[in-house]
């Protein structure tokens, strides 16, 4: 039990003192017996300039331009991730990335002083490409795969949650989901792309056509364009009923109103294994999905 | 004095009433008398406080600086206990003990190179107390050197039939995981203080160590009738009752290894 208040009561082993124990064990089993870090600056302090972007330059003595540094790569980094998926966003993560690289070349600046110049050179774009490779990209994968992913649609860029999975999907969500290429209807042919649209019926619902909207289960929906007139169809097993948004890209004098009709129906049944992900609602200032009435 | 005294009260005994007895001076050495009680105890929290309240009173006191390097030792706090032994040594640059003390801390951590030379340093300022040559002993187990035993015999050899030191010992041999040794001076120990629950406890985690289940449950059992209260006792029985396949035939190993 500590006593900090005696003046001959020595300090404690803390906490996580076995941790500690745990590595300078390590440490004596590689027979290392200390970390060489940059300008000998401690272990903890040399690991906080790895991962703080910035904090390189508190280390060594430009305290100023250090604190701005770190204040500036969070804001490049939040305004990266707003306009994620647009030019301007990867500008904004290319400034972060690149703060951080040049914050970790004058982190171990010391090292590379006692270097020639064509291998300082080399080391500075060893240290940016292990930033890129060993941090940056894992990251990327990580929240790409697990978190929020930023999909190119034919309707422009939409942030994501990834999932393959079709169980969250209910009428009126929007889905981004793969198109299928086909082609068979003379001069027409869709080609394969990303789409973005909220799904209208769900497999076993039953559709049909008016000329005054389409009916899903019995409740109207608004028409949408290109829909047919009349007919009706049911949702097969594992697909959605969603109406396609093609961005049409050629000319299409002479294509008649029905055979228009006919490749849109054809693409309206998107299978379940076509799911690329779910749009936030809503991401950072972007409003990303209409509300949909089912 | 209290207008009170001379009134007399049913079911009181007659002294119940008399002016204390002698107050007790806390000072330097009644803390060290105090530190000493806990760390036969292996109290080594109360001891560290307790050698701490005696620096308190006299700083330059190298008994006290020693005796909480040493707490911290018994505490498996070595890398705390080399920092307070340098501070100690600031003040006792030359204490042989406390020259020992950072040998034993050194050596456990791992710098064996240094740990022997603040052995050496420990003799070369005429240390020839109990404590130094276990200190010695346990930098050389540290080591792995066989010359520990010579270090060993010469501790008990300096304080014959000290239970105390005997107890040491055992304790360095159990930290290098020497059970059976252990258990050899333990029993010894016992010989000469058999009161003593904390020998009786050690005993029964050697025995327990080694296999001997049945020896064990009775080691703890006599720790339980001195001490009903020992919670380590109480979890040796535990442990004793529960010894699995596994436990049994790590014992038989370190039987037949002899460590």
């Amino acid at each position: 039990m500590p006593e900090p208040n005696r003046p001959y009561y020595p300090p404690r082993a803390p906490w996580y003192a076995p941790a500690r124990e745990a590595g300078y064990a390590a440490l004596a089993a590689t027979r290392v017996q200390k970390i060489p870090t940059p300008g000998n600056i401690g272990l903890g302090a040399f690991v906080l300039g790895l991962f703080l972007p910035g904090f390189a330059f508190v280390l060594h003595r430009r305290p100023k331009i250090g604190t701005a540094l770190v204040a500036i790569w969070p804001i490049l980094f939040t305004l990266g991730l707003a306009f994620l998926g647009e030019s301007v966003g990867n500008l904004f993560l290319g400034l972060a990335i690149s703060l951080h690289a040049t914050s970790i070349v004058h982190l171990i600046s010391p090292w590379l002083r006692e270097l020639g110049a064509p291998q300082r050179i080399l080391a500075s774009f060893a240290a940016v490409a292990g930033l890129i490779v060993f941090a940056y990209l894992p990251l990327q994968e990580l929240t790409y795969h697990k978190l929020f992913t930023p999909i190119v649609t034919d309707q422009g860029s939409v942030v994501v949650r990834p999932t393959r999975n079709p169980e969250g999907v209910r009428r009126g969500t929007w889905i981004v989901h793969q198109t299928t290429g086909r082609s068979g209807w003379g001069v027409v042919r869709v080609h394969e792309g990303i789409s973005f649209a909220p799904v209208l019926a769900l497999p076993g619902d039953t559709v049909v056509f008016t000329r005054a909207a389409v009916r899903v289960n019995g409740t109207d929906l608004p028409r949408q364009n290109d829909m047919p007139t009349e007919g009706s169809m049911v949702v097969p097993e594992g697909h959605w009923f969603v109406w396609p948004r093609l961005h049409v890209a050629v000319n299409t004098a002479g294509v008649d109103a029905e055979t228009v009709r006919g490749v849109m129906l054809s693409q309206s049944s998107v299978p379940f294994a076509n799911l690329r992900g779910i749009p936030f609602s809503r991401w950072f200032h972007r409003q990303q999905v209409l509300t949909t009435s089912p | 004095m209290s207008r009170f005294r001379n009134l007399e009260f049913e079911g009181q005994n007659d002294d119940a009433f008399q002016p204390q007895q002698e107050e007790v001076i806390k000072n330097e050495v009644y803390y060290l008398g105090e530190a000493q009680s806990a760390f036969e105890a292996a109290d080594f929290e109360l001891g560290l406080r307790l050698y701490a309240r005696a620096l308190e009173e006299n700083p330059k006191s190298p008994a006290a600086w020693t005796g909480q390097v040493r707490m911290l030792l018994e505490l498996g706090e070595f890398r705390e206990a080399k920092a307070w032994a340098d501070k100690a040594l600031e003040t006792h640059p030359n204490h042989p003990e406390l020259l020992a003390a950072k040998a034993v801390a050194l050596g456990r951590l791992g710098d064996l190179d240094e740990a022997l030379a603040f052995s050496d340093a420990a003799f070369e300022e005429r240390g020839n107390s109990p404590f130094v040559w276990l200190a010695r002993a346990d930098v050389l187990l540290a080591r792995k050197e066989q010359r520990a035993e010579y270090c060993f015999e010469k501790a008990l050899g300096l304080a014959p039939r000290d239970w105390f030191v005997a107890w040491l010992a055992a304790r360095v041999r159990i930290y290098y995981e020497q059970f059976a040794q252990a258990l050899k001076v333990l029993r010894q120990a016992i010989e000469f203080e058999s009161a003593r629950f904390m020998l009786w406890l050690q005993r029964g985690e050697c025995e327990l160590a080694l296999g001997h289940v049945d020896a064990a449950r009775a080691s703890f059992a006599q720790v339980l009738q001195l001490n009903p209260l020992c919670e380590a006792a109480h979890e040796g029985l535990r442990q004793a009752s529960s010894t699995g396949l596994g436990r049994r035939i790590a014992g038989f190993w370190r039987r037949l290894t002899g460590s």
